[in-house]
């Protein structure tokens, strides 16, 4: 049950930085509360009305009093505990809803200030960089459903905004990452251009003339089609290949261990291996590029430019000789 | 505190785990409940994305929507499939007047954000620099549950980088590396790669303190 509390004039009720435990609510006589403004330092003196709650803030975001509250003459003050006073405003709706906008305005204007004094910092960024760059942050992370999201969430914003060009050119990037590529073996279709009509020797020229995505989509719908059955290990190692020229390494390797798995006795093992190598190299892991490329050097036929761009790569990862 | 939330089924809205509910610098309006689920709250600095917060079924985020128009502050991903209700400015007194759990829930949110950003702003409002960066640690330290903290020596230990102290402290990153470079010559601070130390609050607490005093003193001159 919430208790009434008598005090006499000049009494403390609580201390600025006292515990709150419990809502005081002012039944008669007079109280005020004592802060400083935080930017001026003024000592402010806020009085209370009859039948005015006080203290809630700390009292609810269990945190210390920010004011000292006196009694300026005798009076009386009823206490609620922290449920009973939940209690007591649940069955009051209008109190509740006044409570929130009192709160809101309190904490919109205690945000400006902040902001405020923040605002030469955050001048260089704007909200459409800010947002563009999240984009970018993601993409360059490989998290491509992320980043696709986040510059499609810009378009949506800023459709002719000073990085829409850029932001739409990303998200198709990013979309293109997206295709997983053992999925696409099972999922239908891929959007935009039909690759379905493209010959073998057509997307292989993609392929030839650094066209990687377009190469990718062009392999991808030979698997699905089962079209040039002959050639599928190719095509599929050619993915992998895709895959690290688009600098996703991760999905390269995967990929490409697939190939390496499937296909154990394919022509082009230790081509595979070899872009396994540079994918991982390109992760930052030298020491497996290197355990790849040594392997890649035993399989590549001896003497031809491949033979030569491995013992390269071996040496200048600091790998000696085979 | 459980909240009967039947009425609202037709606020849900369901997002896949990894997808973005919105971005940081996005504008929106809305705000959110969590009825199944759990998001992480994102924020990008540099060239780290960094987990501020996980938030559970029940709980609320984007409430800042509800009072202006500002940017989001901070990404918010979902960590798995989660149902969430999406309210606006328009249906929001609609739904807080039908639950009153869910307006105290609120109230209690915001009762927390006041004093979170005036104790922000308290930092702010110093103008010696050093004093700035050394009341974020002492900021940081009255929010550490007193279970972690070694009372006796005063050392504290703070998951952050120089880049969150910057930005509470309002400088930029070069700036706020200097500081801190200053304070680990002094044997103050000790900055590691994923955390920081400071070797005594009490140490931190009294110079703010005296920083404080002294900017009044010279300010009540003018």
């Amino acid at each position: 049950m919430p208790k009434p509390v008598f005090y006499r004039a000049n009494a403390i009720i609580y201390f600025q930085g006292d515990k709150a435990d419990g809502i005081p609510i002012l039944k008669e006589g007079k109280v005020e509360l004592n802060y400083e403004d935080l930017e001026t330092g003024a000592d402010i003196r806020e009085p209370i009305k009859t039948g005015e709650f006080f203290g809630v803030k700390a009292a609810l975001g269990r945190n210390p009093h920010d004011e000292t509250a006196m009694a300026v003459t005798d009076c009386t003050v009823i206490h609620f505990s922290i449920p009973e006073f939940e209690k007591f405003v649940s069955g009051n709706p209008r109190i509740l809803m006044k409570m929130l906008q009192v709160f809101s305005t309190q904490l919109r204007r205690i945000h400006h200030q902040v902001q405020s004094l923040l605002s030469s910092d955050r001048i260089n960024t704007s909200q459409e960089a800010g947002m563009f760059a999240v984009g970018e942050y993601y993409l360059k992370e490989q998290q491509y459903p992320q980043a696709s999201q986040a510059f499609k969430s810009y378009l949506n914003h800023w459709p002719s905004g000073i990085y829409a060009p850029q932001a739409t050119l990303k998200a198709g990037e990013a979309d293109a990452a997206q295709i997983d590529v053992m999925e696409e073996l099972s999922e239908e279709g891929i959007p935009g251009t039909d690759y379905s009509v493209m010959t073998f020797v057509e997307i292989n020229n993609h392929y030839k003339l650094g066209r990687y995505k377009d190469a990718m989509k062009g392999f991808l719908s030979l698997i699905k089609d089962e079209r040039e059955t002959e050639h599928l290990a190719y095509v599929e190692f050619r993915v992998g290949c895709c895959l690290y020229y688009m600098d996703m390494f991760k999905d390269a390797t995967k990929q490409l261990a697939s190939v390496i798995r499937k296909y154990p006795k394919h022509p082009y093992l230790g081509e595979a291996i070899y872009y396994m190598g540079l994918s991982h190299e390109q992760m930052g892991d030298e020491q497996k590029a290197l355990g790849f490329l040594k392997k890649a050097g035993q399989l590549v036929p001896e003497g031809g430019s491949l033979y030569r761009q491995v013992l390269k790569k071996i040496r200048d990862l600091g790998g000696g000789s085979l | 505190m459980s909240l009967d939330l039947s009425k609202f089924e037709r606020f849900a809205k369901i997002y896949k785990a990894g997808q973005i509910v919105f971005c940081e610098y996005e504008p929106g309006d809305a705000f959110y409940l969590i009825q199944s689920g759990r998001v992480k709250i994102v924020k990008i600095f540099g060239n780290i994305e960094k987990t501020i917060d996980i938030l559970k079924p029940g709980e609320f985020f984007g409430e800042m929507a509800l009072l202006e128009n500002a940017p989001r502050s901070a990404s918010i991903i979902a960590l798995d499939d989660c149902k969430l209700l999406e309210f606006n400015r328009s249906n929001f007194q609609v739904l807080m007047t039908g639950n009153p759990q869910m307006a105290l829930k609120l109230l209690g949110l915001f009762a927390k954000r006041i004093y979170d950003q005036k104790r922000r702003f308290a930092i702010l409002t110093l103008s010696d620099e050093h004093a700035r960066v050394a009341d974020v640690f002492v900021m940081l330290a009255e929010g550490l549950d007193p279970e972690d903290t070694d009372a006796d020596s005063g050392k504290r230990m703070f998951n952050h980088s120089v880049a969150d102290i910057a930005h509470w402290a309002g400088m930029s990153p070069d700036r706020c590396r200097d500081i801190l470079n200053h304070f680990q010559e002094q044997r103050r601070v000790s900055v590691f790669q994923d955390r920081i130390e400071v070797t005594n609050i009490h140490d931190l607490i009294r110079f703010v303190s005296s920083r404080r005093k002294l900017q009044e003193s010279q300010e009540s001159q003018i």
